[in-house]
């Protein structure tokens, strides 16, 4: 129980002392993570709205297998990664294995899934009937898929959010392809893996302290631009 | 394409210190990247040949994957058969034993197989025995790392079938890494094989003690593979480089003294002083 204490401790000692090593880390964290969803973001928000509004055969499918890919164990993406980006593998001669690189790869991956998936549930909520307005007053087809993406911006970037979530705190996929390199492809969760091994278990809970207070800040910045706690 | 195309965007992003310059890649066993010795010796190398070394720690089947996809330059490992393997494949071109140490059996202070001072095979005996007579417990990585690989070496020297034994209630696969292992011994006060240097990280956290930690038996040496580069596209002079590096006198006289200020007791022996024991194992 101990422990627990102290790791919390050192967890906001470590913030507060801004160590130069835990920054680095939090930063390639932050950015890793961040890309990762920004990237997924550009091609699964249109692939979404696609499967929404487009005839599709066997759509039903589609959407089941895209809500079970929600569980996607990231250890296997890692696997799958591994062996396309390995030398022996058909992408070897690009030599991303083990570098951030890889990562971004892997983790846009892993969230795109729940990118799809939520964007799809949040047309469903209110896409049609803005969409059959933007084109009953005279817009063109694209322009009414504009009009549903302004109205549907803010609920975007909860799912956006949940993704971002889930990429940080992963561990699998992070440590397979990036190989948890010292100042180079080491982040938050990869670190706090290294550290418990290494028996530190106050540092271990300390970076997990920390990685909870990136995703704070993330989160907290997100919303203020969504506007729900906004300046009064 | 691509890889021109992430340049740019590292650029973009200010991240342009991420664009390394010479590196080696550097596939090593979890345990010995835990003791953090790859942490002090990175620095010193880099600042000596101006090569970054980047190490990815792995478990040994893992390295030795690594080893035969040509993904890393060279490993460091500590599992004979494996390594015997991998220079017969021909993916392996020389073996250097660097440092060595030996696995401690750890169990409860007050000892119910009294195994304490035996020699490692009768004393797996002992824990078997009392193991049937539901005395003792024995806790097992199960994960066929180089530690469980060599516990299974044990009982088979002891001549116990290792079939026969993984299903008794007395005995329990963890399938965790060395430090959870340890963990769930301490917890459940069993006897577990563990190596020297997790062990120190961990002595003052858990109430085991070290019954046996001699006999060449629990003989532990670590090596550095050098990756044929006949075979695979590797940086093969940066790997020479740090073989030499590893094995010359400073940093072998670093190995000796590794551990001493922050546990107060050595984690390796250097092999440059003991030559006859690192090369032991007929290679």
């Amino acid at each position: 129980m101990q422990e627990i204490f102290k790791g919390i401790i050192k967890g906001f000692e470590l913030i507060i002392s801004l160590d130069r090593e835990i920054i680095e880390i939090s930063w390639r964290s932050l950015w890793i993570s961040g890309l990762a969803c920004f990237i997924s973001c550009i091609f699964c928000i249109p692939i979404g709205f696609i499967l929404y509004f487009y005839k599709i055969p066997a759509k039903g499918l589609f959407l089941n297998v895209i809500q079970t890919l929600y569980a996607l164990p990231t250890v296997l993406v890692g696997l799958f990664l591994f062996l396309l980006l390995s030398k022996e593998g058909p992408l070897g001669e690009l030599n991303l294995l083990f570098t951030p690189w890889a990562m971004v790869i892997g983790q846009a991956i892993i969230v795109s899934p729940i990118i799809i998936g939520l964007t799809i549930s949040t047309l469903s909520n209110l896409g049609k009937e803005v969409y059959e307005t933007a084109l009953s007053i005279g817009g063109s087809e694209f322009q009414a898929l504009l009009q549903v993406l302004r109205e549907v911006r803010f609920s975007l970037i909860s799912s956006l959010l949940l993704g971002f979530g889930r990429a940080i705190s992963e561990v699998g996929c992070a440590i397979m392809v990036g190989g948890n390199i010292r100042g180079y492809t080491r982040v938050l969760t990869t670190a706090i893996s290294l550290e418990t091994g290494k028996g530190n278990l106050e540092l271990s809970i300390a970076l997990g302290i920390i990685l909870l207070a990136v995703a704070l800040i993330v989160n907290v910045l997100l919303n203020l631009f969504q506007g729900r706690y906004g300046w009064r | 394409m691509v890889t021109v195309f992430l340049k740019i965007l590292l650029f973009i992003l200010g991240l342009s210190f991420l664009a390394q310059g010479e590196t080696l890649k550097l596939g090593s066993t979890t345990s010995l990247c835990d003791t953090g010795v790859w942490d002090y010796l990175g620095e010193i190398f880099e600042r000596e040949h101006g090569i970054k070394l980047n190490v990815m720690c792995v478990g040994s089947g893992m390295a030795f994957e690594l080893a035969k996809r040509g993904d890393v330059d060279l490993i460091a490992v500590h599992e004979p058969e494996g390594e015997k393997n991998l220079l017969k494949e021909g993916h392996g071109i020389q073996r250097i034993p660097f440092a060595f140490n030996y696995f401690l059996i750890v169990g409860p202070r007050e000892d119910p197989a009294s195994i304490k001072g035996l020699n490692p095979i009768l004393a797996m005996r002992k824990i078997y025995q009392k193991g049937e007579e539901g005395k003792c417990l024995w806790i097992s990585r199960g994960d066929e790392s180089g530690t469980h690989k060599r516990e299974k070496e044990l009982w088979k020297k002891a001549s116990l079938d290792y079939s026969f034994i993984t299903p008794k209630p007395w005995y329990i696969e963890t399938g965790t890494g060395m430090a959870q292992t340890l963990f769930i011994a301490h917890q459940k006060k069993a006897y577990t094989l563990v190596d020297r240097a997790t062990f120190l990280h961990f002595k003052n956290k858990i109430s085991l003690i070290p019954l046996l930690q001699k006999g060449k038996e629990l003989l532990n040496v670590y090596s550095l593979i050098l990756i044929n580069p006949m075979k695979h596209k590797i940086n093969f002079k940066a790997s020479q480089k740090f073989a030499e590096f590893i094995i010359s006198n400073a940093i072998q006289n670093f190995f000796d003294s590794y551990g001493i200020t922050e546990f107060g007791d050595f984690m390796f022996q250097s092999c440059a002083k003991n030559q006859n024991i690192c090369h032991a194992r007929n290679f």
